[in-house]
This record gives structure tokens, C-alpha cells and sequence, in this order.
């Protein structure tokens, strides 16, 4: 100890700060740095050439996590309703045409199914649509047009949140 | 020093023209950062070269991560990547040791981490005021070392650095009132830790509180 006097404990900062080393290198002066931005830069050039796929690549990175999450969770939901199908109860009795648009809009009969209330004898074409009386279990149980709805909307919410959040950043 | 939350027409123009792949606008964005940046790592490493590799990494990571930056707090998220480059080159260090170089043991009690630097020129005219100081600087410095990590870095900001309570929250990216909380509470851990540093002195109630009083 150099004295006895008790220092005021400012001094202790003070002595803290004239004694803290400075920085004395400019970083942007070292090669390494120099190189690394340039090779970025590049990089960065590239990829907006890239065109379309390169934005839609840069969509997914720049994107929030909890987006992607969101959208990837809303794909499964709407991938695993969307091939069994379902009918979308619209009223009391009333069925819509929202019904698994994958496979019945890519059969040609789907065009053709016979409006509600037709009277015509049942046709070979309805047997194509069989596969979906086997969800009306399921619908009649009420969970299976909603997850679809649900599972769009989903995707639709996280796109959302991921464009918002790009133009945020660009703002 | 730029100040608080939000950043100025200048700052947003030069982060977009650094987006497009403008290294001189990216080099002008960070530029009144570097200082505070490099003094950050140098709390986190100990030593100048560490500082001055974790400021480089810091860059090379912000440059990388610019489009993903939302412009709000640009010094705070820097200097937070510079200190996420100190603490990793940090763990590395510790995974794979090293012998340190020496330039003297630490007879003024602070261990190699927390060793501040030789005295400089304006104390040097004075050798026994440089060594006081040198002694006051070092006894600090081995009290910081004892104190968790966001208490310290608090401390330092506000009484060494001189900001603000919202600038320093502002850099640490917490609320004011964690910042003041940190910093009442380092302050009472330091007080503590100076006295033990210093038996047969009565430092209660005086640790650092010269900017408050």
C-alpha cells in the first residue's frame, strides 16, 4: 500500500479509466478483415443475381424463427387433413365445395359430381369420389375441415408475420 | 456518442447503402461504435489482442448478419456481437491453454484477466501518483473480477465510461430499470470487496458513488 489516507472511491474509477488500455489498431486496416468483406460483398452480389429463387432463398433466411416455425407447424396441419379431404359444413344442412381440392379438382369427374339435390341415379364417377365418405367420420366429429382451415390460415398468418417483419427491417 | 433509442436519417442511409455491398457506408456506421465495442471485448479477454480479434470477428459477423439487423439499436446489437466474439474466443482460449506473456506479476492484487495497463504518460510525471493509481486501478479490478459478469459490465459503463443509465441499456439491450438494479447491486458486492482489498479503511457507503452523490 502506498499511503494510509483513504481514497474516495471515485478514485478507484477514476484510476480504473487512465489505466484501461486503448485501441490503437484500426480493424478495418487488417487484410483479414479487408478479405472477409469483400468475399461477403461478393457473395451478397451473387445472390441477387440469382433471381426469384435467390429472394425466396433470402426470404427463409432473413426470416423470423418463430415465422418458419409457425408456417412449417401450419403445413403439416394442412398437409395432413388436405389428401383424406373433408366437407365444409356451411349452414344446418348445406355442404360447400370445399372439399379435398387436391384430388377431387385433378379428377375430371369432380368437374362433373352433380349438384346437391340431384336426382339422377348414382353414377360410376361417384365411386371415385369414395374416398371421401370415409372422412365424413371425421367431419361429422367436427376437427377436420377446421384443422384445414386452421392449417391455412396458419400459413397464411406466418407468411405474414415474415413479410412484415422484412419490410420492418428494411423500413 | 450517439444517443439513445432510434437511430438517425445518417445511420439508416449508411446501413442501406452497407446492404447493397457498400463497405465504406459499413465502415461509417460502425466507426463511432469501435471504441466502446473494443473496450467491451477488452473487459471480456484481458488483453488487447483479444480485443482486437474479437472486434474483427464482431465485424465480420455483423457485415454478414446486416440484412437480418432491424434498425433500432444498432451500437447495442454490435457491441453485443463484439462480446459474443470475446466470450467464445474466450472459451476457446480456456478449451486450449496457453502461456500467457507476463509483463509483471500482479503485486497489486489483480490476477491476469483483470490487470488494467501499465500507467500512461499524463501519470508517468508522477511516479508515486502513478503507482497510487496503478494500486487504486488494480484493487478495482480485482474486486470487478468477483462480481458476475452484467453486474461488472453495468458498473463499468456507468462509472467508468460515464453513460447513462438509458444508454446503458441501450448497449446491453435490458430495461433501465435492470440496469439500475444491476448497478446498485454491483455496487453494494464492490463495496464489500474494496474493503476486504483494503482492511483498516472505511469505504462503506463511499464504493463508487461519485456520480450519484
Amino acid at each position: 500500500m502506498i499511503n494510509d489516507r483513504r481514497p474516495p472511491a471515485a478514485e478507484h474509477a477514476d484510476a480504473y479509466r487512465t489505466s484501461e488500455p486503448t485501441r490503437q489498431r484500426d480493424p478495418f486496416a487488417a487484410p483479414a478483415l479487408q478479405v472477409a468483406l469483400a468475399s461477403e460483398t461478393e457473395r451478397r452480389a451473387k445472390h441477387q443475381r440469382s433471381g426469384r429463387i435467390g429472394r425466396l432463398v433470402d426470404l427463409f433466411i432473413s426470416a423470423p424463427r418463430v415465422g418458419l416455425a409457425s408456417a412449417a407447424l401450419s403445413l403439416a396441419v394442412l398437409l395432413a387433413t388436405l389428401p383424406t379431404g373433408g366437407v365444409l359444413r356451411m349452414g344446418d344442412g348445406g355442404e360447400s365445395a370445399l372439399q379435398a381440392p387436391l384430388s377431387v379438382a385433378s379428377t375430371p369427374a369432380a368437374g362433373a359430381a352433380s349438384p346437391e339435390g340431384s336426382t339422377e341415379a348414382p353414377s360410376a364417377d361417384e365411386k371415385v369420389a369414395d374416398p371421401f365418405e370415409a372422412a365424413e367420420p371425421l367431419d361429422e366429429a367436427g376437427g377436420l375441415p377446421w384443422l384445414t382451415i386452421v392449417g391455412g390460415a396458419g400459413i397464411l398468418f406466418s407468411l405474414l408475420l415474415m413479410e412484415r417483419t422484412r419490410r420492418r427491417r428494411r423500413a | 456518442m450517439l444517443k439513445g433509442a432510434g437511430e438517425s436519417e445518417e445511420r439508416l442511409r449508411l446501413l442501406a447503402a452497407a446492404r447493397r455491398g457498400d463497405s465504406g457506408a459499413f465502415r461509417a456506421l460502425f466507426t463511432p461504435d469501435l471504441d466502446l465495442a473494443w473496450r467491451m471485448a477488452l473487459r471480456i479477454t484481458g488483453e488487447p489482442a483479444g480485443a482486437d480479434d474479437a472486434l474483427q470477428e464482431g465485424l465480420i459477423s455483423a457485415y454478414r448478419a446486416l440484412d437480418r439487423v432491424e434498425p433500432r439499436n444498432l451500437r447495442g446489437w454490435f457491441v453485443r456481437i463484439v462480446q459474443n466474439a470475446a466470450r467464445d474466443a474466450l472459451r476457446r482460449e480456456r478449451r486450449r491453454p496457453t502461456l500467457p506473456i507476463r509483463s509483471g506479476e500482479g503485486s497489486d492484487g489483480s490476477d491476469e484477466r483483470g490487470a488494467v495497463a501499465e500507467p500512461q504518460a499524463g501519470a508517468a510525471s508522477d511516479p508515486v501518483l502513478a503507482a497510487e493509481r496503478g494500486e487504486l486501478a488494480g484493487e478495482l479490478a480485482a474486486a470487478l473480477e468477483q462480481i458476475p459478469e452484467e453486474r461488472r459490465t453495468a458498473i463499468l459503463l456507468y462509472d467508468v465510461d460515464g453513460y447513462d443509465y438509458a444508454e446503458i441499456a441501450e448497449i446491453t439491450g435490458c430495461s433501465v430499470g435492470t440496469v439500475k438494479s444491476r448497478i446498485s447491486r454491483g455496487r453494494g458486492e464492490l463495496r464489500g470487496l474494496l474493503v476486504d482489498l483494503r482492511p483498516g479503511t472505511n469505504l462503506e457507503g463511499q464504493a463508487l458513488r461519485g456520480r450519484d452523490d
